[in-house]
């Protein structure tokens, strides 16, 4: 189903790798009718804390009619250090247990995990019936049809933006790297750059970063000057966005449209677009501000946007662990990049946007033009 | 590393007071070059409404000026400059300070929801991270406490406009760990 130019979702791996497998004790049951009475003896002495995606009992189809098997137990929940090999050797300990209905001892193997997607849960069933709900958004993502044939050409064009911003980059003798920041709600390009690590003092200043504090400054802030460098655009902050509304900054704000840039941009930096509410977070981290701060900022402006929250980056590579992490801090909301790097972190070296223990995740596309994308590393275009 | 080697930490933490002191989160930052400082940086996300304005990245900035204005190449620089911080650099600060090569890190506490020295993931030293730079070499943990004191003030989320009470305790650990470093003395920060 996946395409040419369908955006290909990099998704964490517990999604896409194979299933695992552990044993466990099992016997089938030679009389049908102990069945009930097997599944809640079995189930009070040895309760699958640790499984309870599987099904107690297995169905199988035989010639001769279903055949049943029940899960006893797991091996670490008995004492014996050795293997058990008979049925007795796993009730030594319980002399009362009723083994009528039991056949012989068999091990069996049993997903370790509960099935995330449909194509786990069809291997899983290989071996073992378990419980699985199926997430309808992530089955969408694994099957290309996450979004919609409308959709795909706007992110195309919002990547040919990136594109186009990168050639220029190039045009500056700088590098061809384009990024792209939209708000995908009111379809506002906020700010777009290239690279200018090698044609600034910073080597730091890769596409990723410079966007990012261009859109500080879209919101009032901002931190680098940078603004007056050619091709870079960005929105005009509006009174919204400013803690104390001051038109001056307005009238004195430079800035220049991209050339793939459509009619409706040209206007942006006069028209006042819907602004989201602010999304605060409770917990803090260096990119939140004290309560008090907080609420200063509030009683003055109503709604103002708050970093990258709800945005979405369109950028022709892959960005470096620096630009992820930094896109974390952000709060960026989705992330959409053309070619891969070998040191990229979104995918190559690093998947920093479901990394365990960060505080925001982010849904990451690859694959976006990714000829063109190419093309601008190799220089060929 | 020797007592004389950490007199610049004791300085990130009042540098770090003076961000809190200005609602940023309290964390400062040094970078020493042969024995000079020619980096200072503390935390103004907040004040330039741009998530990465953390304390290293506006000490690299302030170095990377140095090595323009002195006419040096910044990858010798680099790869002969320590930095300070009061807490763990997180993963972009440790991915930034191993694209420049940087040689070592002394730090106060884990940054245990952001760090990029070993508490989230190990860029400074990863060799995944590479990018052909050597690792940095990482002094976890110098006088953690004070700086998990201080990072409390902040998400107690106390009034940082508020005179801190705190100063007299870093004036405690220089007297204790740091008998060169005079804190009693007001830092220019600007």
């Amino acid at each position: 189903m996946q395409g040419k130019n369908i955006p290909v979702p990099v998704l964490n791996d517990v999604f896409t790798k194979p299933i695992s497998l552990v044993t466990v004790y099992s016997a089938e049951i030679t009389d049908k009718k102990e069945t009930s009475r097997l599944i809640k003896q079995l189930g009070e002495l040895f309760p699958l804390t640790s499984l309870s995606h599987v099904k107690r009992v297995k169905s199988s189809e035989k010639i001769e009619g279903k055949q049943l098997q029940i899960i006893l137990c797991t091996p670490d929940q008995l004492e014996n250090d050795a293997p058990c090999t008979n049925i007795d050797e796993i009730f030594c300990t319980l002399p009362d247990f009723n083994k009528s209905g039991l056949g012989k001892l068999t091990c069996s193997k049993v997903p370790e995990y509960q099935p995330k997607t449909r194509a786990q849960f069809i291997e899983a069933q290989k071996y073992w019936p378990t419980a699985f709900h199926e997430d309808k958004e992530l089955s969408r993502l694994l099957d290309g049809t996450f979004f919609s044939k409308t959709e795909v050409e706007r992110i195309n064009s919002y990547m040919n933006t990136a594109l186009s911003i990168a050639r220029r980059g190039g045009k500056e003798g700088a590098l061809s790297i384009g990024a792209v920041i939209v708000n995908p709600d009111s379809r506002d390009i906020i700010a777009s750059c290239y690279d200018i690590r090698q044609v600034s003092s910073n080597p730091l200043r890769h596409a990723v970063m410079v966007c990012i504090d261009l859109v500080a400054r879209s919101q009032g802030g901002g931190a680098w000057n940078i603004h007056n460098t050619p091709g870079f655009y960005w929105k005009s902050p509006t009174c919204e966005a400013l803690i104390k509304p001051d038109s001056s900054s307005r009238e004195t704000a430079h800035h220049e449209c991209p050339e793939a840039e459509s009619s409706t941009n040209e206007t942006g930096n006069t028209r006042h677009s819907p602004q989201k509410s602010t999304a605060l977070v409770d917990d803090a981290d260096q990119s939140n501000e004290p309560k008090n701060l907080k609420r200063k900022h509030n009683d003055e402006v109503q709604t103002s946007s708050y970093l990258c929250t709800g945005l979405e980056l369109y950028v022709t590579q892959e960005p470096c662990v620096m630009c992820s992490m930094a896109l974390v801090h952000s709060r960026i909301q989705r992330v959409f990049y053309g070619s891969p790097h070998p040191d990229g972190a979104l995918g190559s070296r690093y998947n920093i946007h479901y990394q365990p223990g960060l505080n925001h995740h982010f849904q990451v596309f690859k694959g976006v033009l990714e000829e063109e994308c190419k093309q601008l590393v190799t220089g060929v275009t | 590393m020797g007592p004389k080697a950490l007199y610049p930490l004791g300085w990130t933490f009042r540098m770090a007071t003076t961000a809190l002191q200005q609602g940023e989160v309290p964390v400062g930052c040094l970078l020493v070059h042969k024995g000079e400082i020619i980096g200072r940086g503390k935390n103004g996300v907040n004040c330039s409404k741009n998530a990465t304005r953390h304390a290293e990245m506006l000490a690299i900035e302030e170095a990377l000026d140095w090595c323009k204005n002195d006419n040096l190449d910044k990858d010798a620089v680099f790869s002969e400059t320590d930095l300070y911080v009061n807490v763990e650099p997180c993963v972009m600060c440790a991915g930034a300070l191993r694209l420049l090569g940087i040689r070592r890190v002394v730090y106060g506490c884990q940054n245990e929801r952001f760090g990029g020295c070993g508490s989230i993931l190990n860029v400074a030293s990863d060799q995944r991270s590479g990018h052909g730079q050597p690792i940095i070499q990482c002094v976890p943990g110098v006088f953690a406490d004070t700086s998990v004191q201080l990072l409390k003030e902040f998400y107690k989320g106390q009034n940082p406009n508020a005179p801190n009470p705190k100063i007299k305790r870093f004036q405690d650990v220089s007297q204790t760990s740091l008998p060169v470093l005079d804190v009693s003395q007001p830092v220019d920060l600007t």
